[in-house]
């Protein structure tokens, strides 16, 4: 039975060696750990040990001669050594069978060889939170290793979150739980408006009352008490998902994730219990968060928490928008994006009239909320926005 | 100071006569506590410890046995048949005494030089080399670097492979089986360049200050890779970093396993007593540091030949000789012995199954994380296109 004697990495990453002599020869007998020839790689010069008893069948190679690892070396003929031939044994024999495959072709092929992707673990995070997908990315480092760089541009390409300037803290922690969101989450949305004139007429009789206190009233708060009142009347959307559990857990208090523009991005600092507190302390309470947001001192505590996120862009419109596709905050089930107030004409009462209106949509997440179970939030919601004194009946 | 050092040189501190390399022809000037001398005659400052023969025995089978792994697992290396070897020639009488001088279950945080801990643990020989063969059914699979062994039924901790890193480990545990008051005690070896890194101050600092049962083992070899001891410290001796903690502290003869065990004994002893130390045994790597290492380049043969005179298998062998133990036929036969046991474990060893490669991915996160489960479904692709 021969032997092949696979010259080995001796020395941690060492890919060839040189021959420089013979220590036997053809014919000869040997015995395991006797030795065979001496060999130089870059680091050392080494004594090669025979690994087998038996005798010695060829010699591969002549003295001089540069030799791969992994390439035949001898061949021991080891027939009539009972050790030799049980300790040959399977594991072995594969190996022997496998190096000179690996001779075959380059020790580490590149990535078109194998369909392997190479790329550093920090890259493989920012593509998951960019929602790139690394098959669809070519590499532009050393064989085809995917860099950071490369993943930006794939999103880039894409319209995706990437804008091309280093993200910060703010901007990465958004791209993540938006992609994350919309490739989780079956984002379903409906579009609705309501008329604004009741809700503006309680928001200019209240405002000089809270003037008074020293606070300023914003639409933002009063829209945020109608959705309180009408998320305790359906609870479905005033809920967090398990994605583990793959179910909804239903929440008795609202916390309201409030959608907030700042200088460093989308911030969504949470308000609590904003079914049981007033509105003037509601007014309070936001304008202090927004205050924190402005100033980059929210923490991420702050943040946590919310059961239902509530956006309303309309400090920033001068176009007039009349539908989003609000993308949810997850782990919570739904949100409402509600417009600036403006006047349009519109139908009253079977005549042609103007009068303020809002635009308003809400996204909810199909796998756990059903579109009847929206559009009763939505006509409750609605009904809120109309007449508005209920909402804040409990104050 | 690192760079190759030149004989002829200022020989280091505390160093004997001769070329000035080895200090234990003059271990009392250099504060290095001793048994017997090159010769195995009881010329030392400390006393015979009390051994009987069979004991005496033992430990001298043992560290024949393990230089006769070494010598094995490196012939094993260079042959192709194992990855990776870390020699331990010269380096016996240290683990092998300290570890009969703890009892069966004190816990053991080894280094990458002692294989006779487990060996005398009731470790079988071929549970070694199916380890160095990188094999599955041991204890850690298959997947640790040779040599990088333990075992945890055996209460032998196997190293964490970033030197010094497990210092603090041994002195944690210790302290919490001081909390839980059992009286198990706690060992541990390291090398010396090991003391240069913060690990090492951190645990003595602890250890002075809560006192738990542990005893810390600096295995003085010389060398770190290249570094020599000299440029590894300032300090006069790797024991007197005890003092800064207040730590007990001494240095004894690490080729002398009389001296070894003595010092481990007692400090076993006053383990328990609040008491923990630091020892440093003064030895010698014989070998290179591993396989990929080649010592020519920065050391002097006549140091390596300097302390090949005070190779602790031949002052063991001439000891026992002298007490009337020990012969050339009983060393004969103990060599045959050894050789016949390795063989047999090679044999048994190498023809057991390789892990399967898709396993490495176990035993890491209890719930595997996406990347690993991205880099498993990756390999297993890698596998099945080249197979
Ligand atoms: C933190 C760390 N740095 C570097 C290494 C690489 N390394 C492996 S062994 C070694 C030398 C250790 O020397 P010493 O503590 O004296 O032990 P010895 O090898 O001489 O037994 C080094 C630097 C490592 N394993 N861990």
């Amino acid at each position: 039975m021969i032997y092949e004697f696979i010259l080995p990495d001796i020395g941690e990453g060492i890919s060839e060696a040189r021959l420089i002599n013979w220590s036997v020869k053809a014919g000869d007998r040997i015995k395991e750990g006797e030795e065979v020839a001496t060999i130089s790689t870059d680091k050392v010069d080494v004594e090669l040990p025979s690994p087998r008893s038996g005798t010695i069948a060829e010699l591969c190679w002549e003295p001089g001669d540069t030799i791969k690892v992994g390439s035949v070396f001898l061949r021991i003929e080891t027939r009539g050594e009972p050790a030799a031939d049980k300790t040959a044994g399977p594991a072995t024999t594969a190996k022997a069978k496998a190096k000179p495959k690996a001779k075959e072709k380059p020790r580490r092929p590149g990535p078109s060889a194998t369909g392997q992707i190479l790329a550093a673990p920090s890259t493989r995070k920012y593509a998951r939170e960019l929602g790139v997908a690394l098959s669809d990315v070519s590499g532009s480092g050393p064989r085809g290793r995917i860099l950071r760089g490369d993943v930006e541009a794939a999103a880039q390409s894409r319209g995706g979150a990437a804008r091309g300037e280093a993200a910060d803290g703010v901007g990465l922690a958004m791209a993540e739980r938006m992609s994350q969101s919309v490739h989780v989450l079956a984002h379903s949305t409906i579009n609705f408006e309501a008329r604004a004139d009741g809700f503006c007429t309680l928001l200019d009789k209240l405002a000089p009352k809270a003037e008074a206190r020293g606070l300023r009233l914003s639409p933002t708060a009063l829209f945020a008490k109608c959705a309180a009142a009408a998320l305790s009347e359906h609870p479905r959307l005033n809920a967090t998902i398990d994605e583990d559990q793959c179910r909804l857990v239903l929440h008795k208090d609202v916390n309201l994730g409030i959608a907030l523009a700042s200088e460093r991005g989308l911030l969504v600092p949470v308000v609590r219990r904003v079914n049981r507190i007033s509105l003037f302390a509601l007014a309070e309470q936001l304008a202090a968060a927004i205050g924190r947001g402005r100033d980059g001192a929210l923490r991420p505590g702050d943040m946590r928490g919310g059961t239902f996120t509530l956006s309303n862009t309309g400090g920033l419109e001068r176009a007039t928008i009349t539908s989003t596709r609000p993308i949810i905050n997850a782990p919570q089930a739904a949100i409402l994006w509600v417009s600036r107030i403006t006047d349009q004409v519109r139908v009253d009462n079977g005549a042609p009239g103007v009068g303020a209106m809002v635009s308003c949509s809400l996204s909810f997440d199909h796998r756990f909320i059903d579109g009847a179970g929206a559009l009763a939030f939505v006509n409750d919601m609605a009904d809120h926005i109309e007449s508005p004194g209920q909402a804040l009946a409990a104050d | 100071m690192a760079g190759k050092r030149k004989s002829g040189k200022k020989p280091a501190a505390g160093g004997g006569r001769a070329g000035g390399y080895c200090p234990l022809g003059d271990a009392v000037r250099a504060g290095i506590r001793q048994v017997i001398d090159a010769q195995g005659r009881l010329t030392g400052d400390l006393p015979e410890p009390d051994l009987d023969r069979d004991t005496l025995i033992r430990l001298y089978e043992m560290m024949v046995l393990v230089r006769a792994i070494d010598e094995r697992g490196w012939v094993l290396q260079r042959s192709g048949r194992v990855e990776f070897w870390i020699p331990h020639k010269g380096l016996e009488a240290v683990h092998i005494a300290a570890t009969m001088a703890f009892a069966r279950n004190d816990w053991i945080f080894l280094g990458y030089r002692h294989p006779g801990a487990l060996l005398l643990r009731g470790a079988a020989l071929v549970q070694l080399f199916a380890q160095f063969f990188g094999r599955r059914d041991e204890p850690f699979k298959g997947r640790r670097l040779p040599t990088l062994m333990g075992d945890r039924r055996l209460n032998v901790v196997p190293m964490t492979t970033q030197v010094g890193s497990y210092i603090p480990h041994a002195c944690g545990a210790a302290w919490g089986a001081k909390i839980k008051g059992d009286d198990t005690r706690f060992l541990t070896f390291f090398g010396d360049g090991a003391t240069s890194r913060g690990e090492f101050h951190s645990a003595l600092n602890f250890a002075g200050i809560f006192k738990p049962p542990v005893v810390f083992i600096c295995e003085n070899n010389g060398w770190a890779v290249t570094t020599p001891a000299s440029a590894q410290t300032a300090s006069r001796t790797f024991a007197q970093k005890g003092d800064a903690y207040a730590v007990r502290n001494l240095r004894v003869d690490g080729n002398d396993p009389l001296a070894v065990y003595a010092a481990a004994r007692e400090a076993r002893d006053l383990a328990a007593k609040e008491a923990p130390s630091l020892i440093e045994a003064v030895t010698y790597r014989l070998g290179f540091h591993t396989s990929s290492d080649n010592p020519d380049l920065y050391r002097e043969p006549e140091e390596v030949e300097e302390w090949a005179a005070w190779d602790p298998l031949i002052r063991t062998c001439k000891y026992l000789e002298r007490k009337g133990y020990w012969g050339k036929r009983q060393e004969a036969d103990l060599w045959t012995r050894c050789t016949r046991d390795i063989d047999a474990a090679v044999e048994q060893a190498e023809a057991m199954p390789l892990p399967d490669p898709a396993s490495m991915f176990d035993d890491t996160f209890e719930q595997m994380t996406w990347m690993l489960e991205e880099q498993k479904a990756a390999l297993l692709g890698d596998l099945e296109r080249c197979s």
